[in-house]
């Protein structure tokens, strides 16, 4: 059976954290663990391959009728980049 | 709080309660704290406290021990628990509290925010966690930096040597020599085209005036290009980001979706430079990618350029002044430039505009973009007809389309845009001092859209035109796509209404969501299994910002099916062959792919996102809304969470009175254990409850939560219940009762069964 005072003493830490933290001030910083620290350096993706996302702009030069060039801007979704992305998740987390 | 107030069906969900040492090392603006961390530990203990007058905070924590990954954590007035009931915290639980991380693999971490983001520096407190993910200790150094001024500028970098991704660097190295030319002072081709690329980014930089790095890969390419036509350049974010809830991952082979509470507006997708200006921290940081090897924008040049292989004789013009020449003139590299990388700040919309590449304004993705987000569709005249402005995002795929031709319909009304002295239009009154979008007919696959019309002189025209060197109008506007400047409101505290919800898309399900005290929560999900059958799951947690965030217990869940046994103590025990996840956030919801499913919903009480979790369906998301309206609240309200103490749990009540036309309507869910200790439930309805009135139990053969939902359901009587309910409270002996026999269909032929039980309210009634 799950004790009353859980509840309680979240009801006291969410009242009254702060208020505690200025009445009783201490000089050393204190650890906990963390649950599974390895899991979650494994899920980083660090320096995974990666690829630019799809999105991109492409600026076209044109000669016009005056010899100089006409700069035309379009956006385009890169297809290669966005089929490695599809396939290569480098956020994919273990479950 | 009276032990009777126990929760139904928690009576062994151990991670409910988060528990927090007091913070109690405070950091002096520009003092370092030095401390040994060990392994796979955090620590909270450190804050500071900042004034009214402050308008920056810079938070940076460094090792001197190699090879570590130290994160950084920070919230603004309640710090992030040190434990879970006990247990040690997953890191990501303790991201999930966070307002701002910054969790790179890297040995250093920093976070810069001012008043213009999304949790605004504002006086109080702001709580810190670090923690070191390495195998070993790390001498951490943690420093804290206030202002009374905004955060300061940071320079966007342009890396000149970095040949990943098939970038061509050696252009920038060309030794050909060259005449100094329009201010630039470069001596070689490949000095001035750096100078230029400098110059490019120096004047971005400037306007744009990001407090967090910008990193841009510079590139050159062999792209196409002949005599008379060529790609000068082309351009982009590197990485587009999205604020969603399911674990970080690639949305739609394009988007980076993950937590980022940061972002201005949820499910919708930012580039990365703008959500880093956000974050407080470059992408590296909210990711979790090398910054060493970050970008956040990539510029490529065609190599063919300023060589016989295109376009004849014209090349670029490396300037830094603005060309003067009136004919055959070269194309102005600083110009090309600035176009572009401001298209990578995000000056881009994710809508189809190819008629090749499918229904010309149909979505990229399945969320809005921050580009997007501020275009509306505008018709009529407001003379002859009048104006009907609708927000470009939420109208279908083909109105988006009649929009994208609609030569002058489509406007940005993002409101530092509308006042910009660059904005031209400014002295009209709406809709006319939009700024027009480039929407000409027929449709300009890549420029409509992404671009302002044709008129003027001015950076983001479709067609780039020499000497520009000012963002002008396209600062204003990237103001409203992630770059703002202005003080953000402090969110109103928000805490959700205690009571039914369930998706209209997937009714038959639903949860009792109701409050236990302060923010925490208790969530009983009543769903179906793959059969069709009733069955139950439970979370107990926290609602922080909007989120209701219930940790995970030992066996790795949060979304909890429990067995029950009725001769042992405790009754129930989690059931660890079950897998299940949620997260219920109520921030932005309406604007979530999940409420945009053309399905309609009452929005009287706001919507919020479900995201679960259970066995090998991953990360599913439904749009909740409230069972009934905020005006058919119930006279008297019983709506709440029930049961009949701790001498009798594992069985409850999820209760919902509401006025229903014909006086008070009573709708409740009853949660018990069939003989094989697994959770079933049934429901009673009655139109006009009284009490000690004989209701009869529905037992509902309903449908998987993934199965298409059926036309009709088909519903079976499973009993009897008497209720008699005479006080809202959860005081023993309060006079309330229950008397019931529940038959199951599975297995068939028993029942479970109360007579004269107590009636406890274990939630708060709104």
């Amino acid at each position: 059976m799950m004790p009353i005072t859980r509840y309680a003493a979240l009801a006291a830490v969410l009242v009254a954290g702060p208020v505690l933290a200025a009445t009783a001030p201490q000089a050393e910083p204190q650890f906990h663990a963390l649950r599974a620290p390895e899991k979650v350096v494994q899920a980083k993706p660090g320096s995974a391959p990666r690829q630019p996302a799809p999105i991109t702009t492409r600026v076209v030069g044109t000669l016009d009728a005056s010899g100089s060039v006409r700069m035309q801007c379009h956006e385009e979704v890169d297809a290669a980049r966005a089929q490695w992305h599809r396939q290569h998740d480098p956020l994919a987390q273990e479950r | 709080m009276g032990a009777t107030r126990m929760l139904l069906a928690v009576a062994l969900l151990a991670p409910c309660a988060a528990a927090q040492s007091a913070p109690s090392i405070p950091l002096q603006s520009g003092a370092a704290q030095s401390f040994a961390l060990p392994p796979g530990a955090f620590t909270n203990s450190y804050y500071i406290d900042v004034a009214e007058a402050d308008q920056s905070l810079a938070i940076e924590v460094e090792s001197s021990t190699s090879n570590v990954d130290l994160d950084l954590l920070l919230r603004y007035g309640s710090p992030i628990p040190d434990s879970v009931d006990g247990v040690a915290p997953e890191a990501s639980y303790l991201i999930e509290y966070a307002q701002y991380f910054s969790q790179s693999p890297d040995d250093n971490e920093r976070l810069v925010i001012g008043r213009s983001n999304r949790f605004p520096l504002r006086a109080g407190r702001w709580f810190i966690t670090v923690l070191n993910f390495s195998n070993v200790a790390a001498n951490a150094t943690l420093k804290g930096e206030l202002a009374t001024s905004v955060p300061p500028r940071i320079p966007i970098e342009v890396v000149f040597t970095d040949t990943s991704n098939g970038c061509d660097v050696a252009p920038w190295n060309d030794a050909s020599p060259r005449t100094p030319i329009g201010g630039n002072s470069g001596t070689t081709l490949g000095a001035q085209r750096r100078n230029a690329m400098l110059r490019a980014a120096e004047i971005l930089g400037n306007e744009i005036r990001s407090p967090v790095l910008v990193r841009v890969q510079a590139c050159w390419q062999d792209l196409p290009g002949d005599a008379n036509s060529a790609t000068l350049a082309q351009a982009g974010p590197y990485d587009l980001i999205a604020n969603d809830r399911p674990p970080l991952r690639v949305v739609d082979g394009l988007t980076l979706a993950g937590i980022a509470p940061f972002l201005q507006r949820n499910y919708t997708v930012y580039a990365a430079a703008a959500a880093g200006k956000q974050a407080g921290t470059r992408v590296c940081g909210i990711v979790g990618f090398d910054c060493a090897d970050s970008y956040e924008i990539i510029a490529t040049f065609n190599t063919k350029i300023d060589t016989a292989d295109a376009l004849g004789d014209r090349g670029f013009y490396y300037g830094s002044t603005p060309d003067t020449c009136t004919g055959n003139c070269d194309s102005d590299f600083v110009s090309t430039a600035m176009h572009e990388m401001t298209h990578g700040l995000g000056f881009i919309g994710l809508i189809n505009r190819d008629p090749d590449e499918g229904v010309v304004g149909a979505k990229l993705t399945r969320y809005d973009d921050a580009y997007t987000a501020n275009v509306v569709a505008v018709t009529g005249d407001g003379v002859g007809t009048p104006f009907n402005v609708r927000r470009f995002s939420a109208i279908s795929d083909a109105d988006r389309g009649a929009a994208l031709v609609s030569q002058s319909g489509l406007r940005w009304d993002g409101p530092e845009a509308l006042v910009a002295q660059t904005n031209p239009l400014r002295t009209l009154d709406p809709p006319n001092n939009y700024p027009r979008l480039y929407a000409p007919d027929p449709v300009q696959p890549g420029s409509s859209l992404g671009h302002l019309t044709a008129s003027g002189n001015t950076l983001m025209l479709p067609t780039i035109i020499n000497g520009i060197r000012t963002m002008g109008l396209a600062l204003p506007m990237a103001r409203n796509f992630g770059w703002s400047e202005t003080a953000a409101v402090v969110a109103a505290p928000f805490l959700p209404r205690s009571t039914i919800y369930f998706d209209p898309a997937r009714d038959g399900h639903g949860i009792g969501f109701t409050r236990i005290v302060d923010n925490l929560y208790f969530l009983a999900f009543y769903t179906y299994d793959a059969n069709g059958l009733p069955e139950w799951y439970v979370a107990i947690g926290p609602v922080i910002d909007g989120v209701f965030t219930p940790a995970s217990n030992g066996n790795g869940d949060s979304l909890v099916r429990y067995k029950y046994f009725p001769n042992q103590q405790p009754r129930q025990r989690a059931d660890a062959a079950f897998d299940g996840q949620v997260r219920l956030d109520f921030n932005q919801a309406e604007v979530s792919p999940a409420c945009n499913d053309g399905v309609g919903r009452d929005r009287s009480s706001p919507l919020a996102v479900m995201t679960w979790s259970l066995g090998a369906d991953l990360d599913q998301q439904w749009c909740m809304q409230t069972a009934t309206t905020t005006a058919q609240r119930g006279n008297p309200e019983y709506t709440g969470l029930w049961n009949a103490g701790d001498a009798d749990s594992g069985w409850g009540y999820s209760v919902l009175t509401f006025n229903g036309g014909s006086g008070n309507s009573l709708f409740s869910l009853l949660y018990y254990p069939d003989s094989n200790g697994d959770g079933r439930w049934s429901y009673i309805a009655s139109s006009n409850f009284s009490n000690g009135q004989q209701i009869t139990l529905k037992q509902r053969r309903g449908y998987c939560r993934t199965c298409a939902k059926p036309a009709s359901f088909v519903d079976v009587d499973a009993g009897t219940i008497n209720l008699t309910i005479n006080a809202a409270n959860g005081t023993p002996g309060n006079g309330n009762g229950a008397t019931f026999t529940a038959s199951y269909q599975n297995p068939p032929g028993s029942s479970f069964a109360r007579t004269n039980a107590p009636f406890l309210l274990l939630s708060i009634i709104d």
